[in-house]
């Protein structure tokens, strides 16, 4: 029960993405990163996370499109739950994650760190079907 | 001047069916006086082209149209070979045709010009022309040779061959007239000669000449209200695209600026909690101060960013029924814990309420907006009352507090944009206030059909915010839907705004 998850963390912004990497690996968790959209999808596609921190505006493919090609073409290797988590609060893209097979959505000024923290766990406890 | 109340389309509708009538009347006259053996016939014969002439008339709008018309209805009607009409054009200072008969000598002749009929124009100062005379003396002319009507523009040899061919013998020439004005002139003509036409004629179709030139003003007017219109609906088009590339750019602009705002709160917040080496006050203070400045911004673009979707109605509003105390129930357990950090006491008054028809959400955020000022502004151990009233159409919410209070000058600021208040300056900068946040609620409020405002009895007296709801009344709702179908495309949802 105790293994280490793998968190996939798909951020363009550099500081960002090397924020949540720290914090979680702090936290103890396993992680990678992705900075564009093609990236992501293609990790994504390989499968195997507990967790996918996905933004929505990435370079190359944005999030809303690596969602969809998901939901059209789910990887055989299943993957956790996928987070939204943007800076977009807007309601109806965040009711366009959802359809699209998301699980949560956080919107990232929102919250501080262990906020983010609190999140994430409740994801990865409430996840169905864990990798 | 009257006319320009009534819509350009009813205007144009009275005067073709006033002209309308006038010329019929006319025409029956002069018919009467030549054909008078032929009575009878001809009386049903009127009234088929009264009939004719009322429809053509009421359905023109351009002025080439009704020329058009016009023309052809007092040729075929008073039995001339052909008539022309020719209109006063100010800016090239030319007399321009612009109709011509659609009787068989009328486009026998068209056909033989070797310039376009209609791209003639005689110069106003050529008063060799007499058709220029016409209008220059104001009275009407008869020739026999139809070179008097074209020159200087066009050679004798080519309309004489024309008056041969249309076998033309006589021209009569009448200024159309407006107001006294002259604004063109006619021309009406014959095979035979002029006594063909008797004088009771010739000064019916002075007569007429009065309505042809009513008719085409008001076309004239109708047609620049119709251009007006039309530069009015474009321009109108492209404010809308404007403001709607506005509120593109403040989207996306808000959203480049939280992400490097987020970077600054997270990493102030690590460098708070999660430093591997102790912090000293100064450093403690220095970093708090960060993260509730930046706190404070990203509030700020979010506020900015709704009060610009809300002044340009792109706001939308959702209304539903829903019970309002169970939306402050939950308001108050979200903020129960910030009151319990400065022990203040949070109340409800509950009464039995009927349900309001608002949207939820957004009433939502105006009770966290309150409750959160209410906190704010309220000292240690102070107290929080928020209760319910209604008069039967309204429900009128009341969150009391008895905290700093508001002078009698600042109440009427306090819902304006960046309305802060002097003495409150401190204290919403230290707790993140954007100067926003009221001038949204009562923007919100005000579009679900509430009110909102402010009693105080002054500094250090505590404040009380009211707002009112609608309640869920049958004719509520369904004025509501009304409004639902005539809402526009391009509506935006309210960002999150925090306490």
């Amino acid at each position: 029960m105790d293994t280490v998850k793998k968190i996939l963390i798909v951020e363009d912004d550099q500081f960002l993405r090397e924020f949540y990497q720290e914090l979680l690996t702090t936290e103890g968790f396993l992680t990678e990163t992705a900075q564009e959209g093609e990236e992501a999808a293609s990790k994504i596609k390989k499968g195997g996370y507990d967790l996918i921190l996905l933004d929505i505006m990435l370079p190359k493919k944005d999030g809303l499109q690596i969602l969809e090609e998901l939901k059209n073409n789910p990887p055989s290797t299943p993957n956790g739950p996928i987070v939204v988590l943007t800076n977009i609060g807007q309601d109806a893209t965040i009711q366009k994650c959802f359809d699209l097979g998301a699980t949560g959505y956080m919107v990232k000024s929102a919250l501080n760190p262990d906020q983010v923290l609190v999140e994430i766990n409740n994801y990865l406890k409430t996840a169905k079907n864990p990798a | 001047m009257l006319y320009f109340l009534i819509n350009p389309t009813t205007l144009l509708y009275i005067t073709a069916i006033s002209a309308t009538f006038f010329i019929g009347l006319v025409l029956f006259t002069v018919r009467y006086g030549i054909k008078y053996k032929r009575l009878l016939d001809e009386k049903n014969s009127y009234l088929i082209a009264f009939q004719k002439l009322y429809t053509i008339m009421a359905s023109t709008v351009t002025l080439e149209e009704t020329a058009q018309k016009l023309t052809n209805a007092i040729a075929f009607e008073l039995g001339f070979q052909a008539g022309v009409l020719t209109i006063i054009d100010k800016q090239s200072n030319s007399l321009k045709r612009i109709a011509v008969s659609q009787t068989p000598e009328g486009i026998i002749g068209l056909k033989m010009f070797p310039v376009p009929y209609k791209s003639i124009g005689i110069p106003l100062t050529y008063t060799g022309n007499l058709l220029i005379r016409a209008i220059n003396e104001k009275k009407p002319f008869i020739t026999h040779n139809m070179i008097d009507l074209f020159v200087p523009v066009l050679p004798e040899v080519i309309i004489s061959n024309i008056q041969k061919v249309m076998k033309i013998k006589t021209s009569f020439v009448y200024p159309i007239f407006y107001h006294n004005e002259v604004i063109g002139a006619m021309i009406f003509s014959i095979s035979g000669e002029e006594h063909e036409i008797p004088d009771l004629q010739r000064e019916a179709i002075m007569r007429i000449m009065e309505v042809v030139g009513t008719v085409i003003e008001r076309v004239k007017v109708y047609e620049k209200l119709a251009l007006t219109s039309q530069s009015l609906a474009i321009a109108n088009e492209k404010l809308k695209e404007l403001d709607k590339i506005k509120d593109d750019f403040v989207s996306i602009a808000s959203h480049e600026l939280r992400t490097p705002m987020t970077a600054i709160r997270s990493y102030a917040w690590m460098a708070l909690n999660r430093s591997d080496i102790p912090l000293s006050a100064k450093l403690k203070k220095y970093l708090e101060r960060t993260l509730i400045s930046t706190e404070r911004l990203i509030h700020l673009v979010n506020d900015m960013l709704n009060v610009s979707r809300i002044e340009s109605g792109r706001i939308q509003i959702s209304p539903e029924v829903f019970d309002l105390q169970s939306l402050i129930q939950d308001v108050v357990s979200e903020v129960e814990l910030k009151a319990g950090e400065k022990s203040i006491s949070l109340k409800v008054n509950y009464t039995n309420l009927p349900k309001v028809f608002a949207d939820l959400e957004k009433i939502h955020q105006v009770l966290l907006n309150l409750i959160g000022n209410a906190l704010k502004f309220t000292p240690k151990n102070g107290n929080i009352v928020l209760s319910l009233m209604s008069d039967g159409m309204f429900i009128q919410t009341t969150v009391a507090d008895n905290g700093v209070g508001i002078s009698k000058d600042d109440i009427s600021k306090l819902f304006q944009k960046f309305g802060r208040l002097d003495y409150s300056y401190t204290a919403a900068a230290a707790t993140g206030g954007t100067g926003l946040g009221l001038y949204i609620c009562k923007k919100l409020i005000e579009s679900m059909g509430g009110k909102i405002w402010s009693t105080s009895e002054g500094m250090g007296k505590g404040s009380q915010f009211h707002f009112t709801l609608p309640i869920a009344s049958k004719q509520v709702i369904n004025q509501a839907s009304v409004n639902q179908t005539l809402r526009e495309d391009g509506m935006m949802p309210l960002e999150p705004t925090a306490i």
